[in-house]
């Protein structure tokens, strides 16, 4: 079937093997399907979340549930943190998409880690907001089997979808950090490929991407 | 990849950076003063269409599959939209659970 038989004039097919028909890395092409296979688990949650949401009578308002906003005591922001929380994540896509281009088009090591560095620090302000709410939540009295809000199923879905995905976070700012001491070390000045940032790229923008359905999920339906 | 799409990947980046801001604001501004104005049912319809675009900008411009192969980007999308798509269905299908609920 892959027979490469080249009669003059044929052009050998794509799928004939020596090169990859996508044109694109063994590397690059896992951490593409590993992401679709990483989905199907998001997926899963944020379906379950669908359904049950919707089964119920009544659900807690997320314009009321959401309304706080850290170190400002007593004042009420509906929506107000989780959108600064969205924005920083997308924040941190685009610097890594700038550090990605200017690995690929130039091979600067210096603008690659400047960028990279902020991503870092846009992932580790995600981090560190998302920690706030879930205290926040905590102290006022939801847990995985309650909440003074409504249904009872509300707490145990966000603690875990959003717990799941800052996991993700967590994992992503951890290799960001190691690629960042690479990168500063010319490690892949030596390799003559900045293709483990491209990698690393899809891996972060997966875990915005998934955010915005967890934030359309959670705080807007 | 040659320098002159180079060159213009940089402001796409950031033109789509700002699509993305954009975007979220009108759909936290719809669901601050809009809940309870309008059928629930539109505007989730609206934050799922809205979700999906950005996603579409995300994968297609940050995560660069606009600019691979067509067939890889149609592995990969194909699983992508049936998700999306299972996704509607079960929000229905909650709905009819909600329905068969009240005796």
């Amino acid at each position: 079937m892959a027979e490469a038989t080249l009669t003059a004039g044929a052009k050998p097919s794509i799928w004939s093997g020596g090169r990859s028909p996508f044109k694109v890395s063994w590397g690059k092409l896992m951490m593409w399907y590993f992401l679709v296979g990483d989905s199907f688990s998001f997926a899963s949650f944020l379906i379950t979340y669908a359904a049950l949401r919707f089964s119920y009578e009544s659900w807690p308002m997320p314009t009321k549930v959401f309304e706080s906003v850290p170190f400002l005591e007593g004042v009420k922001v509906p929506l107000g943190f989780v959108s600064f929380m969205t924005f920083t994540l997308i924040m941190s896509s685009v610097t890594m998409v700038l550090a990605v281009h200017y690995g690929t088009h130039e091979g600067n090591k210096k603008k690659v880690a400047k960028w990279l560095f902020f991503t870092i620090i846009g992932g580790l302000t995600f981090l560190c907001s998302q920690a706030w709410e879930w205290t926040h939540l905590i102290t006022e009295g939801m847990t995985m089997s309650g909440n003074p809000f409504g249904a009872s199923a509300f707490g145990w879905l966000f603690f875990t979808i959003t717990g799941f995905h800052g996991f993700h976070v967590f994992t992503g700012v951890c290799i960001n950090s190691i690629v960042l001491t690479k990168v500063t070390n010319g490690d892949y000045d030596r390799k003559g490929s900045y293709e483990m940032i491209e990698k690393i790229g899809l891996y972060w923008h997966f875990v915005d991407l998934v955010w915005v359905f967890v934030f359309m999920a959670f705080y807007l339906l | 990849m040659s320098e002159v799409q180079g060159v213009n990947m940089v402001k796409l980046i950031w033109r789509t950076f700002w699509i993305l801001l954009v975007v979220t604001i009108v759909e936290v501004t719809a669901a601050i003063s809009l809940t309870g104005h309008l059928p629930q049912m539109i505007l989730n319809t609206f934050y799922i269409l809205m979700s999906g675009a950005k996603a579409f900008y995300i994968v297609s411009v940050f995560m660069h599959l606009k600019f691979e192969v067509k067939y890889l980007m149609i592995t990969i999308l194909l699983p992508m939209l049936f998700l999306m798509f299972a996704l509607c269905v079960f929000l229905a299908e909650g709905n009819s659970w909600h329905h068969l609920k009240n005796y």
